[in-house]
């Protein structure tokens, strides 16, 4: 009889030495350049009170955690099992269907297993296993359990740093188990010892120390909010007059600061002004809570509730009624489904009422706060704002459905009525591409920095494939969104996918398109382009 | 052809994957869907030994998801070497055939590796780009705090 070969001498034949040659437990993470991200500056740990503040890197052998790290761990996994039900649920009740498996944008983009939803949760799990559960601690690895080693440290902190946290898998899972519920557990355990990335850390120190993740203190702000202030007069002859930290306004807006220091949100925060003011709104910005972002969500929840304690403080320092909140992503999250929770009861704030229209947004009554395109809409809906879309007729926009605001907190149908009033050429992605099945930049959740370009590409694949659709089928070029991390990590992503999109917030577009009171012969858009037909007018 | 060329490339690149990603269509499928689609383009245009413009597009497909994959250069236009080896071994075509389609496929791989390193040129400008923006945050921000008279 021949000799059968085995799986590995088959292999070997095909020539194609990539295949793994060992079990996933026992392949060590490769930190190859352009995947991984720089690790937290000490001095934004120190700011926050983060432990083992320290210099390091993940390219090295040793990385420096402390001397009683495994029992850190293995104590931060207990409080948090008794602490929070759905991590132990969630750990438990996983049958490894695979449902999910296909659906996450870092594996669809890079094919590599350990993204695929049930292997990075499995990552914890097997963890739980084998400290938590008697089957692990009696079967060990036939359980599918393993020992907590420092190799494990670098593959969590690897991997946990590849989920946006964007809840795409869990839309698939039919057990209803939150896969970024998972990743960010993972994150509070490698926060415990000091493993955390600097996008995320210096951020959350900056919103910490000055109120907004940029670091810009109240001058700042206001001052570039003049600058804002006087493209609008440029551009439209109005001038327009937003107030910080006025006592007794109606309402407390809260944008995400990116858009207010980088373009294109500075744009669409300059459609936002507009139109409070042409709305005439009684409202007021705060120069503490400047960020509607919470990079604290990415760290651990006693965070998140640091960062978002200040708009609650502030609106009840101000003494507004209620609060609006900017065209932000990940905010969304935190305020639709922990604020209340964490920091409120909001119970001094009134249920939300547009002043323009009598509108009263009674699923806001717990919050006290409503997404700015809520408050578009219901405006557009009454007929309160006028409007010419032919001002956006040079661009064909689409819209990208950002992961927080569709999937946490279902706002799908708003910012879809809108672009269909504000421009004349609207056209939708694939179905299985937007909606609560969008699929994320893949630079959420702290992950949008530029040492790790190349994973973000992988990661934003799957979008970009679904933009290059319609920019090919219906001469797509304008991705509009409702989220600052969006704006930051879409244009590049676009440039190296579908490099004649540009990006916009949906605000920018009602921006253009609103007619003002007083206003003079509008000839061009935010960005200081040409309006659509001024260049042939001028040349009659 | 086309269908052994897109499976022995999957298998070459996403050997942990391959499965999936053919069972898999359409926008489910971004890397499947950018084989397919310009594997059968890159096909069509070596059997009508088209202009090498035509080629372009495809290829630049395939080859910008192979360069964010962590592969150097040689590696990532291997899929052009699995396409050379199954005609090689395709007793259908004449030799004389056979040696138009090598010598298009050599063409091709030179091509795709101008694409690559392209793709890897742009991928480092966007990084310089992030640098550049971020430095002029703060500047932006450094002005408005000499404006605002303090720091």
């Amino acid at each position: 009889m021949a000799k059968m070969q085995k799986p590995v001498e088959l292999l070997k034949n095909t020539g194609y030495e990539t295949v793994p040659q060992t079990h996933w437990m026992d392949t060590p993470v490769d930190f190859r350049p352009g995947t991984w991200l720089f690790p937290g500056k000490a001095e934004s740990l120190v700011a926050v009170d983060l432990p083992n503040p320290r210099k390091w890197s993940p390219e090295d052998a040793d990385w420096k955690l402390p001397p009683n790290w495994k029992e850190i761990i293995l104590d931060g996994m207990r409080e948090r099992l008794q602490r929070y039900r759905s991590f132990r649920v969630f750990m438990d009740s996983c049958v490894r269907c695979g449902a999910c498996a296909d659906k996450c944008h870092f594996y669809l983009g890079s094919g590599d297993p350990r993204n695929m939803p049930v292997l990075r949760a499995e990552l914890l799990r097997s963890v739980y296993l084998y400290y938590f559960t008697a089957t692990g601690k009696t079967l060990g690895r036939f359980a599918g359990a393993r020992e907590l080693t420092e190799d494990v440290i670098k593959e969590w902190f690897y991997y946990f740093h590849q989920c946006t946290e964007c809840r795409r898998c869990s839309v698939f899972c039919p057990y209803g188990i939150d896969t970024a519920e998972i990743t960010m557990i993972g994150r509070e355990l490698l926060n415990l010892i000091g493993c955390n990335i600097d996008w995320i850390v210096t951020p959350v120190a900056n919103c910490y120390m000055k109120g907004n993740h940029l670091g810009i203190q109240p001058h700042g702000l206001v001052d570039s909010m003049d600058f804002l202030v006087e493209n609008i007069q440029d551009i439209t002859g109005v001038k327009i007059e937003p107030t910080f930290n006025r006592k007794g306004a109606e309402i407390l807006y809260v944008p995400p600061s990116g858009d207010i220091f980088a373009d294109p949100g500075t744009y669409a925060l300059m459609g936002q002004l507009m139109l409070f003011h042409e709305t005439g709104i009684d409202y007021t910005l705060s120069t503490y809570a400047s960020e509607g972002g919470n990079f604290g969500s990415f760290t651990s929840m006693e965070m998140a509730k640091r960062l978002n304690a200040k708009i609650y403080a502030e609106a009840k320092r101000l003494g507004v009624k209620w609060i609006i909140g900017g065209e932000c992503g990940h905010m969304w999250r935190v305020i639709h489904q922990f604020m209340d929770t964490m920091n409120g009861p909001g119970d001094f704030l009134e249920t939300p009422v547009n002043p323009v229209t009598g509108t009263r947004f009674e699923h806001a009554r717990a919050t006290g706060m409503i997404h700015v395109t809520e408050f578009t809409a219901d405006l557009i809906h009454e007929g309160k704002i006028k409007l010419d879309p032919s001002r956006n007729d040079n661009v064909k926009v689409t819209f990208h459905d950002s992961c927080n605001p569709s999937r946490a907190m279902g706002l799908l149908e708003e910012p879809r009525y809108i672009l269909n009033n504000v421009c004349n050429h609207f056209y939708e992605m694939p179905e299985e591409t937007i909606r609560e099945n969008t699929f994320c930049c893949g630079g959420g959740s702290g992950l949008g920095a530029d040492e790790n370009m190349e994973m973000r590409m992988r990661g934003g694949l799957p979008r970009a494939n679904a933009v290059r659709y319609v920019h090919e089928k219906f001469g797509v070029n304008m991705l509009s969104c409702v989220c600052a991390i969006d704006r930051a990590t879409l244009p590049p992503l676009m440039h190296y996918w579908v490099p004649k999109v540009a990006v916009c917030g949906v605000h920018e577009l009602v921006g253009n398109a609103l007619i003002m009171k007083g206003e003079m012969k509008r000839t061009q858009n935010l960005r200081f382009e040409d309006l659509p037909g001024v260049e042939e007018d001028g040349n009659e | 052809m086309l269908k052994a060329w897109y499976d022995e490339t999957l298998k070459s690149y996403f050997p942990d994957s391959d499965e999936a990603f053919r069972r898999n269509t359409g926008f489910a499928n971004p890397v499947g869907q950018a084989f397919q689609e310009s594997m059968a383009v890159i096909l069509d245009g070596i059997a009508e030994q088209a202009a090498a413009s035509e080629f372009a597009a495809p290829l630049d497909r395939v080859v910008r998801v192979l360069a964010v994959q962590g592969l150097p250069a040689g590696v990532a236009i291997r899929f052009l070497f699995v396409l050379r080896d199954l005609l090689d071994k395709n007793a259908d075509l004449s030799p004389n055939d056979k040696k138009k389609w090598q010598k298009q496929l050599d063409a091709l791989a030179e091509q795709s590796v101008e694409t690559w390193c392209e793709c890897r040129e742009t991928l480092a400008q966007l990084r310089i780009n992030e640098l550049r923006n971020r430095i002029h945050q703060l500047e932006a921000s450094s002005i408005a705090k000499e404006r605002g008279g303090s720091s």
